[in-house]
């Protein structure tokens, strides 16, 4: 895949994280091409946008690291994971990463990408399946836990 | 003390925004989870000023900043939203909105653009 289309949602991934919440990454993989399958570490957030390319952004966090994320943005000691305002937060920060990259993919390349309100699913052993768009998996870490971002697009930017 | 209306789908951002507000002096008066919420909240309170998300179910933020602009030209609303590209910055304003906000954001960025407004 393009990195063009990749790169602003990795780059949005670590400075919003860092800027709303503190956390710094401290790893990333290079992306990898995804196989259309994720196994999800836990609590699994996933928006999807739209303009003259389809595209979707998942964001898949250990139950540790979404937790501390919450305590953070919050304020909450211990923060009940399933609680509809807290996992509300991870959606807001995904809608939050979706947008600044395609603030950015928009700006550049004319994309006129919009979003569409993002959902989370929580529960252990999730498998999440798409064959039909082509994806690219980065694995990330951080020293609450670590996370995924799968980045997938239907089409690409004319050369 | 200035009144408040914050319109977004998003439970967390109520929660921040809310917070930034009155720990800076302004009385939040009402909770919108989407356009059509916050055109009868506008109605019904007929607040200072607004926060208006875009993105969100039942009717979108720049749909409900023209319903209120139309019927209150007085109304002052500033965008806070998670998109900021050129194309949707002038739609915004050309819908009537004071102020264009890029998500995320803090204390300074909420009190400066309010200070602009009111």
């Amino acid at each position: 895949m393009d990195s063009r289309l990749i790169t602003p949602y990795i780059e949005s991934t670590v400075q919003i994280i860092r800027q709303m919440t503190g956390i710094e990454v401290t790893e990333l993989s290079d992306p990898a091409p995804g196989s259309g399958e994720l196994s999800a570490y836990g609590v699994t957030s996933v928006i999807t946008f739209a303009g003259t390319i389809k595209g979707r952004l998942i964001i898949d966090f250990q139950p540790e690291l979404a937790l501390q994320i919450i305590k953070n943005l919050m304020g909450e000691e211990n923060p009940p994971l399933r609680d509809r305002l807290m996992l509300g937060c991870i959606a807001e920060i995904n809608n939050i990463i979706a947008g600044d990259a395609n603030t950015l993919l928009n700006n550049q390349y004319g994309l006129g990408l919009r979003l569409a309100p993002p959902m989370v699913v929580t529960g252990g052993k999730m498998m999440l399946a798409s064959s039909k768009v082509e994806s690219v998996t980065v694995f990330g870490r951080t020293g609450y836990g670590d996370f995924k971002l799968n980045i997938a697009f239907q089409g690409g930017l004319a050369s | 003390m200035k009144r408040i209306l914050i319109v977004d789908d998003s439970p967390m951002i109520h929660n921040l925004l809310r917070k930034t507000l009155e720990r800076n002096g302004y009385e939040v008066c009402g909770d919108a989870a989407n356009g059509r919420e916050g055109v009868e909240l506008y109605e019904k309170h007929r607040p200072d000023l607004v926060f208006m998300d875009i993105t969100m179910p039942v009717m979108d933020g720049i749909e409900a900043v023209k319903t209120i602009k139309g019927k209150y030209p007085e109304a002052k609303i500033i965008m806070l939203t998670a998109m900021g590209d050129d194309e949707i910055m002038s739609e915004a304003l050309n819908a009537g909105v004071e102020v264009f906000l890029k998500k995320p954001f803090d204390d300074y960025k909420i009190i400066s653009a309010i200070a602009k407004v009111i």
